[in-house]
């Protein structure tokens, strides 16, 4: 399917936070409670639309164990956004997202836009993580911030699409270099420089250094 | 086999004669279409004519590369191709024997005048090991292989794809002819291989796995089999009860409390779907798999629990339907698997690298698409790898796959009894798993970061870094300089060890085999440094008069980094023994370092789940400057390491190509190691002598056999036999450099010698097949030679067959070659399905994601066994295979 611009996403955070559902519910609009534990990485992707144009993410769905994380700071790289997950009924997956933070951080470009995700607020009775905290910590981080539930879907696609968004307008002012794919964006095939409107750098596909990136 | 498909007969007429004791013989005669006759369809047939009421063989005549007669037993759709491909002008002839496997019908008639010889192969359980059939068989499965070959190379329309076993699986009545009298598995090579045709039968898996799995010391009766497993059983039950205790005591903290808590979580999502673990959450089988994952994480320090046991343990306890049972084929299993959970990566990189260079040998089109959209990391393939397939199928299929995949393992019973605990929790000093975490991760961390790095970027395509331009500069120092290097240290490192440790090393990568021994030693020595209860003793030891243990640690990185950038660019021919080495220190020295850490800052150890500041600190300093050093100085020994190191540069300086001869004959690798394993299993006898006569033996045969062309590897191997010493051992590197001019032949006939030695270690072995060593038909080398070419997918060139240009048996795949074809066929399989769609590499990976559980068992298998044969004929010597008997 043709696609304007390709976003790679990565969503990172503890293990049982719910990582593979929110995905599951972003790509199969379903939720299946009893999900196989993630190795390694998976993916998924879906098409969705901003500002009239078709956009196409790309999301890799991490392991939480720390065994995986080798792989999963490989895929930092390649990220433009990632979705950096908690469970707010279990106030150490909340505790650890300065590690994981740091991790991003550190592994992806500086421009990887990361939206801090509380997920299971569905179980708001469990609940050890007030959304102030989390509101907080995004604040003080500099990040996006959502309470979301893969289980009824609540948020779920606004986490996604939101976090396009942002990268998308980082594209119009021209933060993101289009032409270097480590930065997680893609221009799609038929895309090529002209039609996306007021971008910077405006390089072809030949390999020209886009303008705003370092 | 040709003809076969240039003209397809419509036709085969056959003659069959059925034998029984003490009746006249009966003659039937019929015509079959050969292109829908199967086996079982024969076999029906067959029932039908001679209304045969018991069980029966079926063999066929063949006139053998020497215009003999002989007969070849049916047991395979493959024989049968053969059959009618080679032996079925004008008629087919075939002998039905009732009473398969005891004494054979006595008669005689002209045409079979050989048919007294199949009879008495009978005895030995599994026709394929004697002393003159097994070339015969080879040539003729050969042909039939090639032509299914030649047709999966042509695939795309999966047609000509057999959608069946090449056996049915071992029955009950069947496994027991595999038994002496008082139970003793005799033959367990042959055993083996049924299990590699054809699977076992559901209900038999029981008994049978806790064989394949290598759950008991050789030679155990039936009776002592029991006796062993109540006393196993009755083991595990205490270090259960142990930290059942203390979680009863509320005392549910620190290595306890995450061990329990991460198990937790991910028992409550393995195999839930399946009916055995479904249902609630407090379903009993689903806290079986708890409580042997908790035992077997608190009891292994050094692994752990890492995410992926549970799809490991799962299986087992479903064929085992008993706790403890299961939790004894999984320390079993993890015997072989446990380096994959190992955080240096080590055995993952080398896997990855394996199944990389693997598939770039079958299918060079297929790679190259890959590298095109930057997937040759082949990350997709992790679950692949780390579960070894498990979850590709699903569940029914995937106890096939494993049986059938374990089979293909050459046996690799525990020395003594199989140990159930590494260091019993709770461990007399504090457990110090908590950095042990850290310091595995971060060895680990590097190598798949270091993997995806490179993969695309680096290897072996002029190294273009473009996408990770913001990387550290990891690899960019002299790429020349590291990988040379990175042979040197090494065998540096294994040099000044005594032979004993250093064979032990060894020893101890070629196949889970080694692990007998090893094991035992490494464990008894880990778990000395942690019974060392008083931490100044280790500190003591690491820093100061043991030195061995900082020196080990000070090198690991070293090493750890060369290896890396050798495996990466040199897409990893690393000399095992040494790489082990590095693995069994990096372990150790990790225990050690822990030490170290907890005086320092004793208060890591509350928090150990995510990685620490410090520690993504060190990581990064690591990246940044590939500071060798980031463990702390350098002791004083780390000079005389570099001394040898330097010595070892100028040596491989000398001879000119090292790390090309790495990469061509990887028989130079199994060459510096196998040996010194081969006298070590000797563990009857003290090593050397012993060896040497085999291997003499050996040699003489080869020479005799083929000439010129092996004398030198022989001679090679035989002086690295009488010395240990690694000084040889780099000498006859250097040699081999000389000597690798030798092309197929040579390589085959070096590893060849090689794996027998190996071989020879297991007493049925011995006795199965001294017998066949000698004589190998030299035809046989010459139209394995030719007939290589038809196994190859259609697009591969020749000289991409180079001398063997894969690892030889016990390397690939890290000792599970097998694994690496169950991979490549997924790969092959999909190949078109892939290219055809023009997918990147998310579209792949999604692809592969999406096939979970619904790959369809029997054909994967049916593919990566032809594979797998192809790949053996060139590796091993024909009738003497090490891994399984094709």
């Amino acid at each position: 399917m043709s696609y304007a611009y390709l976003f790679k996403y990565i969503i990172i955070g503890d293990t049982g936070v719910g990582k593979s559902c929110l995905l599951l519910q972003f790509t199969d609009k379903r939720f299946q409670p009893v999900h196989d534990l993630t190795i390694g990485v998976e993916f998924g992707a879906r098409m969705i639309t901003i500002d009239g144009k078709q956009i196409k993410l790309q999301i890799w769905d991490t392991a939480g164990q720390e065994a995986f994380r080798s792989i999963t700071r490989s895929y930092y790289r390649g990220a433009a956004g990632a979705l950096l997950v908690y469970d707010i009924t279990r106030r150490e997956t909340f505790n650890h997202l300065t590690t994981w933070l740091e991790d991003a951080r550190q592994h992806s470009n500086s421009n990887m836009v990361i939206m801090l995700i509380g997920n299971k607020s569905d179980l708001d009775s469990r609940r050890e993580v007030r959304r102030e905290e989390g509101e907080a910590f995004a604040r003080e981080h500099g990040l996006v911030f959502m309470e979301t539930s893969a289980k009824t879907a609540a948020n779920v696609e606004e986490a996604f699409i939101n976090t396009a968004k942002e990268i998308y307008e980082k594209i119009q002012e021209g933060v993101f270099d289009i032409n270097n794919e480590a930065n997680g964006i893609k221009i799609g095939p038929q895309h090529s420089p002209t039609s996306p409107g007021g971008l910077a750098g405006n390089g072809g596909q030949g390999g020209a250094q886009g303008g705003g990136c370092c | 086999m040709s003809e076969m498909f240039s003209c397809p007969r419509e036709a085969v007429r056959v003659k069959v004669k059925k034998c029984e004791t003490r009746h006249q013989p009966e003659y039937r005669k019929f015509s079959v279409d050969p292109q829908i006759t199967s086996i079982e369809v024969l076999q029906s047939i067959l029932i039908k004519a001679f209304d045969i009421k018991g069980e029966f063989t079926v063999s066929y005549r063949a006139i053998d590369d020497y215009g003999s007669e002989t007969y070849l037993f049916l047991l395979s759709d493959w024989d049968l191709d053969a059959a009618f491909i080679s032996a079925s002008e004008p008629y087919l002839y075939l002998q039905v024997n009732l009473k398969p496997f005891g004494e054979s019908g006595d008669c005689e008639s002209d045409w079979e005048q050989n048919a007294q010889e199949v009879a008495t192969r009978q005895e030995s359980g599994f026709p394929y090991k004697t002393p003159k059939l097994p070339g015969l068989i080879m040539n003729k499965m050969e042909r039939t292989l090639s032509l299914v070959q030649r047709a999966l190379g042509n695939l795309g329309e999966e047609s000509h794809q057999t959608i069946q076993p090449p056996r049915p699986p071992l029955m009950d009545a069947e496994f027991r002819r595999f038994l002496d009298p008082i139970g003793q598995v005799i033959h367990s090579k042959e055993l083996r291989a049924v299990i590699y045709f054809g699977g076992i039968e559901p209900s038999l898996r029981k008994v049978v796995w806790k064989h394949i799995l290598n759950v008991y010391p050789e030679g155990m009766s039936g009776r002592e089999r029991m006796d062993y497993m109540k006393r196993k059983a009755l083991e595990y039950q205490n270090l259960r009860e142990r930290w059942r205790s203390l979680v009863q005591k509320g005392q549910n903290i620190g290595d306890l409390g995450y061990v329990t808590g991460m198990v937790r979580k991910d028992v409550l999502r393995t195999d839930r779907h399946h009916k055995f673990y479904g249902g609630s959450d407090d379903n009993q089988n689903t806290a079986s798999l708890f409580n042997i994952l908790t035992t077997y994480a608190l009891n292994h320090p050094s692994v752990s629990y890492c995410q992926g046991m549970s799809d490991l343990a799962s299986p087992l306890l479903v064929t085992m339907r008993d706790e403890a049972q299961a939790y004894i084929c999984l320390c079993a299993l993890m015997r072989r698997l446990k380096d994959n959970f190992m955080l240096d990566g080590i055995a993952m990189t080398k896997k990855f690298a394996h199944l990389a260079e693997g598939l770039q040998h079958y299918d060079p089109d297929f790679y190259a698409y890959l590298k095109s959209h930057q997937a040759d990391d082949l990350l997709f393939c992790y679950r692949w790898l780390l579960l070894e397939m498990k979850r590709e199928f699903a569940l029914e299929d995937a106890l096939r796959m494993l049986e059938v995949l374990w089979a293909a393992l050459p046996a690799s019973p525990p020395n003594g009894e199989l140990s159930l605990a590494e260091v019993p929790f709770p461990p007399a000093s504090p457990p110090p798993s908590p950095n042990v975490k850290q310091i595995r991760e971060n060895a680990y961390t590097k190598v798949c970061a270091i993997r995806r790095q490179s993969s695309s970027a680096s290897i072996a395509s002029g190294r273009r870094r473009n996408l990770s331009s913001d990387e550290p500069p990891l690899e960019t120092t002299s790429e020349n300089g590291e990988s040379k290097r990175s042979i040197s240290p090494y065998e540096a490192f294994s040099e000044p060890e005594n032979d004993l440790t250093s064979v032990k090393n060894r020893k101890n990568i070629s196949t889970e085999k080694c692990l007998s021994t090893d094991s035992l030693q490494s464990k008894t020595k880990r778990s000395n440094l942690l019974e060392l209860k008083d931490r100044l003793t280790l500190v003591n030891r690491e820093r100061g008069d043991m030195g061995d243990a900082e020196k080990k640690c000070a090198r690991v990185v070293k090493n750890l980094n060369e290896f890396l950038n050798f495996t990466t660019l040199n897409k990893s021919k690393v000399t095992p023994s040494d790489e082990r080495e590095l693995r069994r220190v990096s372990s150790e020295s990790g225990v050690v370092r822990v030490v170290r850490d907890e005086t320092s800052s004793p208060d890591d150890s509350t928090d150990f789940f995510p990685m620490t500041t410090s520690m993504t600190r060190e990581l990064r300093l690591e990246l940044e400057s590939l500071d060798r050093q980031v463990f702390g100085p350098s002791p004083p020994s780390e000079q005389q390491c570099d001394c040898i190191l330097s010595k070892r540069e100028s040596e491989i300086a000398e001879s000119e190509t090292e790390t090309e001869v790495a990469r061509c004959s990887p028989a130079a690798d199994v060459f510096v190691w196998e040996n010194p394993l081969h006298s070590l299993q000797q563990r009857h006898h003290p090593a050397t002598p012993d060896e040497q006569a085999e291997l003499e033996y050996d040699g003489e045969i080869l020479e005799d056999q083929n000439g010129v062309k092996s004398v030198t590897p022989i001679r090679l191997l035989k002086r690295t036999a009488r010395s240990v010493k690694s000084s040889v051992l780099r000498e006859s590197r250097n040699r081999l450099a000389v000597s690798r001019t030798n092309t197929v032949e040579g390589t085959i006939s070096r590893s060849e010698s090689a794996s027998d030695s190996e071989g020879n270690t297991d007493s049925w072995h011995q006795n199965t097949t001294a017998p066949d060593s000698p004589t190998p038909p030299i035809q046989e080398h010459c139209e394995e030679a030719t007939e290589l070419t038809n196994l190859i997918p259609a697009g591969t060139s020749e000289d991409q067959l180079g001398g063997g240009s894969l690892p030889p048996p016990n390397e690939f795949g890290g000792g599970n070659p097998f694994l690496m074809f169950l991979c490549i066929t997924l790969l092959l399989q999909h190949r078109d399905f892939v290219m055809r769609n023009q997918m990147d590499y998310n579209e792949m990976a999604m692809h592969f994601d999406k096939m979970v559980r619904r790959h369809n068992v029997t054909r994967v298998l049916n593919q990566a066994r032809q594979l797998f044969a192809g790949y053996l004929r060139r590796h091993s010597a024909p009738g003497r295979p090490d891994y399984v008997n094709v």
